[in-house]
């Protein structure tokens, strides 16, 4: 038989132990070089990254008690700052509601979301293929620009953008639970929110809690109303009904689908009030006049007196402790390293005031130093589930290991061979990093390791098992039928099995070429083509060193039969 | 290689069984067919269905401070609330007047059964809320009938058209969407409604000695309804009579007549101003800007957002409303309405999906290419013939399993293109291969392709089965990201096993049909 190039290089590869030791040093240089790559964030961990779209949301929140016209002069600015905007093809501004609810916004808790202090922009750009800039570059751009420019009246702008996967309330959510005094809480999350504005890459910062507005109570003066004849609910109709109005009657049409109410109110100019005041509360009521039953007109600020409060604090809890957000959402970074600052800033910045004690994985709780209040700090949010997904798919990994492992025992009755197996599989690591490298240095934006990359190689494992597999069957096949030696039959099964591995390598190869172009799935597709490219190097000189030895071991017999043939 | 008496394995066997027999083809191209027919009629998603259950409780309690509801409604309900199984956090919010209670569920939990838990278990805790309170409403999420699948906003193209006129006409169009088949939810954003506003001057109220109550009374008493009244005649006919409707213009509310002083009437029209317009305590609106009409004209709108059925394909309602639309177009014109679709999901999905399948198409050409090159083109053609059965049989498959069609199913089977052609090349490849042994001449080309089968039978089912198995780990994500990725859990799979059938029936199959050994 005609001994190809392949067959002689791998048993000359074989017959070397210096060349084996120095395939498989090799083989450990580039399995630690690319732990490294990922250890020194040269190549960057994602659990998704960021799906194109044809449209995008801002939410916008002004603080509590800020009027539409307020919130109309935020919405307005972003229109004028967007108006050359040749991306976008239309915009609809939704003022004091919602707008259409997608998922993001369901769990983001817009769909309760009303009144005069919130608004909401629905961003339609252009189909994908009829513009260049992508939507997640468009929002990058955009973003800087319209915080800068229409920030004002304290409002948060955010940018929604649909997620790659689930949508989550936001990227990082840093909940601050305490049983302390509320205002104690709201200190530390400013403190929070100042750690977060300090982190590049971290935008649409938010401390989830309302601002303290004025708010005026009145007061009923029961004895004077009654000594004028008139009743406690009376005035407190003829109060809402002036500046709020009601709906004091209906009439039917029958070509309007609804009724026509007729609304009574104070007419605009009557019930303007001058000043945010008490003094101008009550002179505004001195023009107001209720009738008693016996036809005499008694002013209203004649029956109240008036008293200033801030207004009640929404108070939020999750499982009955109080609770405080912080939330931000990631630029362009990914979450882990965001999170992993943040941890290392509060650590350093906040230890001055309080005691930092590490609690659980990631969480911490703080001990205010001068006043022994405690509070605990707990990570939720997307970030969180992205640990969760990575633990659960590094699980997925290590079950799909030894599932392949048992099914190799089962079938080939040889731990060696079932671990070289497996061995051999994994070895394809190398590949998946060192793609993701060079597929990072070649395109603009970062290019992450995600989740799917992480799928990618779990799949890898059993492609890789498959080549080992067709290797081992067929050297095996050469011993047991044609008594050849094992160092020459791996070589052989090595040369005939090559073309067809290299062909399936190849067909993989083309397949996730398509892949590797999408936003979410090109971690995967990289993964593939990284992976499979290593696998072939591995069937053609590593899997030949590690069946070696298994294998002579299971036919020293034969081989002799063979000799004394 | 002893091709006479050996012991087959499974892929030896099923290559020996279907080589000749008369069924292959046709069961090949039902199986074309079919995989045809459940693209076009599976639902179609841009992103698998995630299922979320949880709710909202609402208590609302006028006048009350948010410390006091946070003690006297939150704290309790939360509390009785935690009992309710399945349930992960509560995040309660106290507000003035009003208490919010998020309710999460784990996931995974089967929503309306859920759904039912929390509704009943707020009803069984009424008690321990206070007196006073509004009845409290449970708002459940519903990923199907809360998210607007389309919305299309409505514009008046010139001022002539109000913005209430705009409101009847588009409530109109709204009952006419709602008709559509499998639309659940229509709702009106930024509407707005028709009214009478009396805007009362309190100057002229007080000049003429008289008290908003007093207003308010006056209409009232005209407003107010009786049913028709049957009278009977000598005869004992009926006769009907009824109370003419007092308002039925402006004009009736301007000449009410709310109070005599000094002896001569004082008339709504002279204390207030009387309009038909507008509800002008809503607060809400909603405006759009649109490229044609330049991004910078702000011009008043209304939107309609409507949802679907849960189950129904996106594509097809929405194709069925902008159907509707676009019959509609020139009866807007002309009643000066236009409309811009705000949010299509039926073309996202569409798109994606289609795309995909376009990426599908070109992978397998390329890797036909790729035979063609390697190992001719008659190989090439029987490789790439099996594609489109593996991933008929697949949508097949998954279609049976409930499964739509989205852009994570797809990509499962993307993913598993490269590995799909792989059965195929490998049994091919190998026959091509002994076509060229020396001992090939003795035997039919029949022989030749059971018994390649048969020998990388083997390690072709073994390595399959490890690739089912590590796609089959991927059940074992948890959280949404599981939920998200499950098509691919489901599709690889199945993908895997379909392309290891029809690598051992099919391939061989064409293969006598098709090659001769000279080749």
């Amino acid at each position: 038989m005609k001994h190809n190039f392949i067959e002689t290089s791998v048993y000359n590869l074989l017959q070397s132990r210096a060349k084996k030791i120095f395939t498989i040093f090799f083989m450990l240089l580039a399995l630690a070089s690319s732990v490294m790559l990922v250890t020194s964030e040269a190549v960057k961990v994602k659990l998704l990254p960021n799906q194109y779209a044809d449209n995008f949301t801002m939410y916008i929140d002004l603080p509590q008690g800020k009027s539409v016209y307020e919130t109309k002069e935020v919405t307005s600015c972003i229109v004028e700052t967007l108006k050359n905007e040749d991306i976008i093809t239309n915009m609809s501004i939704f003022l004091g509601e919602s707008a259409p609810v997608d998922f993001s916004g369901m769990l983001k808790g817009r769909l309760f979301a009303n009144g005069e202090n919130i608004a909401n922009i629905l961003v339609n750009l252009k189909k994908e293929h009829e513009r260049e800039e992508s939507s997640v570059d468009a929002v990058h751009r955009l973003r800087p620009v319209i915080q800068k420019n229409c920030s004002m009246h304290n409002s948060n702008i955010k940018f929604v953008q649909a997620p790659a996967g689930p949508p989550y309330l936001a990227a990082i959510v840093l909940e601050i639970t305490s049983d302390e005094k509320l205002s104690s809480m709201e200190k530390l999350g400013f403190k929070l929110e100042t750690i977060f504005k300090s982190i590049d890459g971290l935008v649409d910062i938010d401390v989830l809690t309302d601002s303290n507005t004025p708010r005026h109570v009145v007061k009923l003066n029961r004895e004077k109303i009654l000594k004028s004849d008139l009743k406690l609910d009376q005035v407190k109709n003829i109060l809402y009904l002036s500046f709020e109005g009601m709906d004091i009657a209906y009439t039917n049409s029958e070509d309007v689908q609804n009724q026509i109410p007729i609304h009574l109110v104070l007419d605009k100019k009557t019930k303007l009030f001058n000043l945010d005041s008490k003094e101008e509360l009550l002179n505004k009521f001195s023009e107001i006049k209720l009738m008693n039953s016996l036809g005499m007109l008694v002013p209203l600020s004649e029956l109240i007196t008036i008293e200033t409060k801030a207004k009640g604090h929404q108070l939020s809890s999750k499982n009955l402790s109080p609770l405080i957000n912080v939330v931000a959402e990631t630029d362009m970074i990914s979450q882990i390293y965001a999170l992993l600052d943040i941890r290392e800033a509060i650590q350093e910045r906040l230890s001055d005031e309080y005691e930092v004690q590490k609690t659980g994985m990631l969480d911490f709780t703080l001990i205010d130093k001068r006043t022994k209040e405690s509070f605990t700090l707990h990570w939720d949010g997307e970030q969180k589930v992205s640990m969760d997904t990575i633990t659960d798919l590094s699980m997925a990994l290590g079950v799909a290991i030894v599932l392949i492992f048992f099914m190799m025992v089962l079938y080939y009755k040889n731990f060696s061979l079932a671990t070289a197996i497996v061995l051999a599989s994994f070895i394809s690591v190398v590949g998946v990093i060192y793609a993701h490298l060079i597929f990072d240095i070649f395109t603009t934006a970062t290019f992450y390791m995600t989740g799917t990359s992480l799928i990618g190689f779990i799949a890898l494992i059993g492609i890789n098992s498959r080549n080992s597999l067709l290797i081992i069957d067929f050297a095996k096949q050469l011993i047991e039928e044609k008594y050849i030696d094992a160092d020459r039959a791996i070589a052989i099964s090595v040369a005939t099995r090559a073309k067809p591995i290299l062909l399936t390598v190849l067909a993989i190869i083309f397949a996730s070429a398509l892949l590797a172009t999408d936003p979410v799935f090109g971690g995967l597709g990289v993964a593939l083509i990284g992976g499979t490219l290593a696998a072939y190097a591995v069937s053609l000189f590593i899997v030949p060193i590690i069946i070696q030895i298994p294998l002579i071991k299971q036919y020293p017999i034969k081989k002799e039969a063979h000799e004394e043939k | 290689m002893n091709t006479k008496n050996y012991k087959k394995n499974i892929a030896g066997q099923l290559a020996q069984t279907f080589i000749e027999h008369p069924l292959t083809l046709m069961l090949s191209i039902f199986i074309l067919v079919m995989g045809y027919v459940t693209l076009q009629i599976s639902p179609r998603e841009a992103n698998p269905q995630i299922v979320v259950a949880g709710g909202a409780v609402i208590v609302a309690y006028p006048g009350v401070k948010a410390s006091e509801i946070q003690k006297v409604i939150v704290e309790p309900l939360a509390r009785r609330l935690r009992e309710v199984q399945g349930v992960e956090d509560i995040y309660g919010y106290a507000q003035d007047n009003v208490a919010i209670l998020n309710v999460k569920f784990f996931l995974g939990q089967e929503r309306d059964e859920a759904n039912f838990r929390l509704y009943n278990s707020v009803l069984r805790n009424v008690d321990v809320l206070p007196k006073g309170i509004m009845q409290p409403i449970v708002k459940t999420m519903d990923i199907d009938t809360d998210i607007a699948i389309a919305s299309i906003a409505f514009y008046p193209k010139n001022s002539s058209l109000s913005m209430t006129e705009l409101h009847n006409k588009v409530s109109k169009i709204q009952t006419k969407i709602n008709r559509i088949e499998n639309v659940a939810i229509t709702d009106l954003i930024g509407e707005r409604k028709e009214q009478y506003n009396i805007e009362v001057n309190l100057q002229k109220l007080t000049g003429y000695h008289l008290s908003l109550g007093q207003l308010l009374k006056s209409i009232e008493g005209l407003t107010a309804k009786i049913p028709d009244i049957k009278g009977r005649t000598a005869e004992e006919k009926i006769v009907i009579f009824g109370v003419d409707k007092a308002i039925q213009n402006i004009n009736d509310i301007n000449k009410l007549i709310v109070a005599i002083y000094g002896g001569s009437a004082i008339y709504m029209e002279d204390i207030a101003t009387v309009t038909k317009s507008d509800d002008i305590q809503n607060m809400k609106s909603a405006t759009l800007v649109f490229a044609e009409n330049g991004l910078a004209n702000e011009i008043p709108q209304t939107t309609i957002s409507i949802t679907k059925k849960q189950g129904a394909n996106v594509v097809e309602v929405n194709k069925d409303i902008f159907a509707l639309m676009d019959s509609l177009k020139e009866e807007l014109e002309s009643e000066n309405i236009g409309f811009v679709i705000t949010r299509d999901d039926g073309y996202t999905a569409n798109h994606s999906v289609n795309e995909l399948v376009t990426h599908i198409v070109i992978s397998v050409i390329i890797i036909g290419i790729l035979l063609i090159v390697t190992l001719g083109y008659k190989e090439a053609f029987i490789v790439t013939l099996t594609v489109p059965m593996i991933i008929s049989l697949t949508l097949f498959a998954g279609y049976m399993l409930g499964q739509s069609i989205n852009k994570i199913s797809l990509f499962a089977l993307l993913l598993s293109l490269g590995l799909l052609v792989d059965s195929a090349i490998i049994v091919i490849e190998n026959i091509h291969r002994h076509f060229h042994d020396h001992d090939a001449g003795n035997k039919t080309v029949k022989e030749i392709a059971v018994a390649a089968t048969n020998e990388v039978g083997n390690p072709t089912n073994l390595a399959t089965i490890a690739i089912i198995m590590t796609f089959l780990t991927m059940f074992l994500v948890g959280g949404t990201v599981g939920q998200y990725i499950r098509p691919i859990a489901v599709f690889a799979p199945i993908a895997m096993f379909a392309s290891l059938i029809v690598a051992y029936i099919f391939t061989p199959y064409l293969v006598n049909k098709l090659m001769t050994k000279e080749e």
